[in-house]
């Protein structure tokens, strides 16, 4: 049963990714989407250093 | 001041010296391959065969989706090498393995040419319609051999047979899983259109409260007011929205799930989704209200585009501190695992990321120049003075060499971004404020291009990430430490936070990294990088050539 839902987690997360940043690579350039392409590095370096600040926090107790 | 004066051994297992192996013709052979791809897709664009009577064509016209397919099975493929199925590379011969890899990237580079020419044929429908399966044919049989003659460029040596049936099985999970991915990802670009038309009516109902007569066409969900009206597109109806915040939350949970308590932090999935939606309806809710107030540029242009990623990482970030903070989703802790040393990440890494929140904001209220800038440079300082003193063992002596760096770059710079014509004193935008304004904001530019971005840019990249690419305790390992990933990675990531200008900024990150390690002093990789920056900023003021300071 573990194995089952480690798979079946690990599939969805491909999945979701994958079409996310398809979605967003592929997106016309006539229609502005939700979230602009043109920022997309700014965005993930934001998220991810974000994370990365929010976690070394918890750790400094 | 420096933080490391002496040569400092790294603890085991972290850094390496510079000659150590990086598998450079891979790395090679994957950048040729997304440069292709690049190419390919903006010389021939899918859309001229939408309307081509052939239905051979049709099926050159579905090629976008065939990437989709390939994206998606290098992803699982990738994701599967690091699990328990993955499988060891077996010995090889250096000398084989460079004379094979060297002829099949010469056959990988003939097909490929003779592919761009059937791609012309292809691409227009006039020239191919007449004998279009044969075309057709000769495309997918050119495109095949070109990436089969890439793989094999890729990995020349020959699988052994034990380990070939390991790579067979996943290759081809890999292979089901991307198609299951790519097969779901279509499928739920059925659910866009539903998705907007609910979009549409929460946005009607929150203009509702707003103003007393809103505009609105369910037909074609147009929506909006008097004064200023949107069409809510599939794209903007909350989809992209939600399918980032699940994959971080999927993301997450998967990296941190030994500290997380499962089935309950599912629990924040459907939320996640929902939070999701609700703010993109106030997004669109907001951006007709600054629309209707008289701001068109401003909704359409940085408003438009900045506040979805804002809403993004308000609620990703703001999932990782629930997540941190409350009992429910945590496994219960070792007393052992808390760390008792102040940690320093939010001295590194607080100036570049207040930096980058101030301009996602201000980028969202301009449109065009961005009038908010110097609120960047304020926030920049304000943060740069709360960590002051954990920078006081930074080396900031002057170093001529760090100089030389930042001239020789500015050189690259010069010569890899496109400069445009040589343009009028002031930006366009400045022409129409008063002189005093317009020199204020100007300096206020400068100061800002050529002292906090270097600062903050520089703890960022070469004062921080160098170090944790090597190890999550990063502060035992001395600044200026060299690593051949950590300095590819983080050059890397360096320039593709410059955008357009990528490979002027993966250059300019190499070089302040070799300005770090020539006296393992972050001072003189922020020398280098602020020498380089000032020079553009003389170049830029002295030509008038605007676009490239951007």
């Amino acid at each position: 049963m573990r194995k089952f839902s480690r798979w079946l987690s690990g599939g969805a997360a491909v999945m979701v990714a994958v079409h996310a940043l398809a979605s967003n690579a592929l997106a016309s350039a006539n229609v502005v989407p939700e979230i602009g392409p043109g920022s997309i590095s700014a965005g993930l370096a934001l998220v991810a250093g974000g994370v990365l600040m929010l976690r070394a926090r918890r750790g400094s107790k | 001041m420096r933080e490391s004066t002496h040569e400092v051994q790294a603890p085991q297992g972290h850094g390496r010296c510079f000659g150590s192996h990086l598998p450079v013709p891979q790395l090679g052979l994957i950048a040729l391959l997304v440069s292709e791809l690049v190419y390919l897709t903006i010389r021939f664009d899918t859309q001229a065969l939408d309307r081509a009577s052939s239905p051979w064509l049709h099926l050159v016209a579905w090629s976008p989706q065939y990437l989709r397919l390939a994206i998606a099975a290098a992803i699982a493929l990738l994701a599967l090498r690091n699990s328990r199925l993955g499988v060891s590379s077996p010995p090889r011969s250096p000398a084989a393995s460079a004379s094979s890899r060297i002829a099949w990237l010469a056959v990988h580079l003939g097909a490929l040419a003779l592919f761009i020419q059937i791609s012309a044929v292809v691409f227009d429908p006039a020239r191919s319609s007449p004998h279009a399966a044969g075309w057709v044919l000769a495309w997918f049989l050119s495109g095949l051999c070109a990436l089969v003659a890439w793989g094999l460029a890729l990995a020349p040596r020959r699988v052994r047979l034990p380990q070939s049936v390991q790579v067979r099985r996943l290759m081809g999970l890999a292979v089901l899983l991307g198609v299951a991915a790519w097969l779901s990802g279509y499928a739920t670009e059925a659910l866009w259109r539903p998705l907007a038309r609910y979009t549409f009516w929460a946005v009607s109902g929150v203009l509702g409260l707003m103003y007393p007569h809103v505009v609105s066409d369910p037909q074609r969900l147009v929506l909006g007011t008097p004064a200023f009206r949107v069409a809510i597109a599939p794209e903007c109806s909350g989809y992209e929205g939600i399918g980032l915040v699940l994959a971080f939350l999927i993301a997450y949970f998967w990296i941190f799930r030994r500290e997380l308590r499962f089935p309950g932090v599912l629990v924040l999935l459907p939320v996640g989704a929902v939070a999701m939606w609700l703010l993109n309806v106030a997004r669109i809710a907001a951006l007709i209200a600054i629309g209707s107030a008289g701001w068109r540029s401003i909704a359409l242009g940085g408003f438009h585009s900045q506040a979805g990623w804002l809403t993004f990482n308000a609620v990703a970030l703001g999932f990782v501190v629930v997540l941190n903070q409350v009992g429910f989703f945590r496994k219960a802790a070792p007393a052992t695992s808390v760390t008792e040393h102040a940690d320093s990440t939010p001295a590194y890494l607080a100036p570049f990321l207040v930096v980058m929140a101030a301009a996602m904001l201000t980028g969202a209220f301009s449109a065009g120049l961005d009038w908010l800038y110097p609120v960047r440079v304020i926030a920049a300082a304000w943060v740069l003075w709360v960590f002051r003193k954990s920078y006081a063992n930074l080396d900031w002596t002057l170093s001529w060499r760090a100089i030389g760096i930042g001239f020789a770059t500015f050189a690259v710079w010069i010569a890899l971004v496109p400069s445009g014509p040589p343009g009028a004193r002031w930006p366009a935008a400045l022409e129409s404020v008063p002189f005093f304004w317009a020199a204020a904001w100007l300096a206020v530019r400068f100061v800002g291009y050529t002292i906090t971005v270097p600062l903050v840019e520089e703890l960022a990249f070469r004062g921080y990430l160098t170090r944790r690419l090597m190890g999550a305790d990063f502060e035992q390992l001395p600044l200026g430490l060299f690593s051949w990933s950590s300095f590819v990675i983080s050059s890397l990531l360096f320039g593709a936070l410059h955008g357009g200008f990528w490979l002027a900024g993966t250059i300019a990150g190499m070089a302040f990294a070799i300005a770090l390690y020539q006296r393992r002093a972050l001072g003189d990789a922020v020398l280098a990088h602020a020498t380089t920056n000032g020079l553009i900023a003389f170049y830029v003021l002295a030509t008038g050539r605007w676009s490239m300071w951007a």
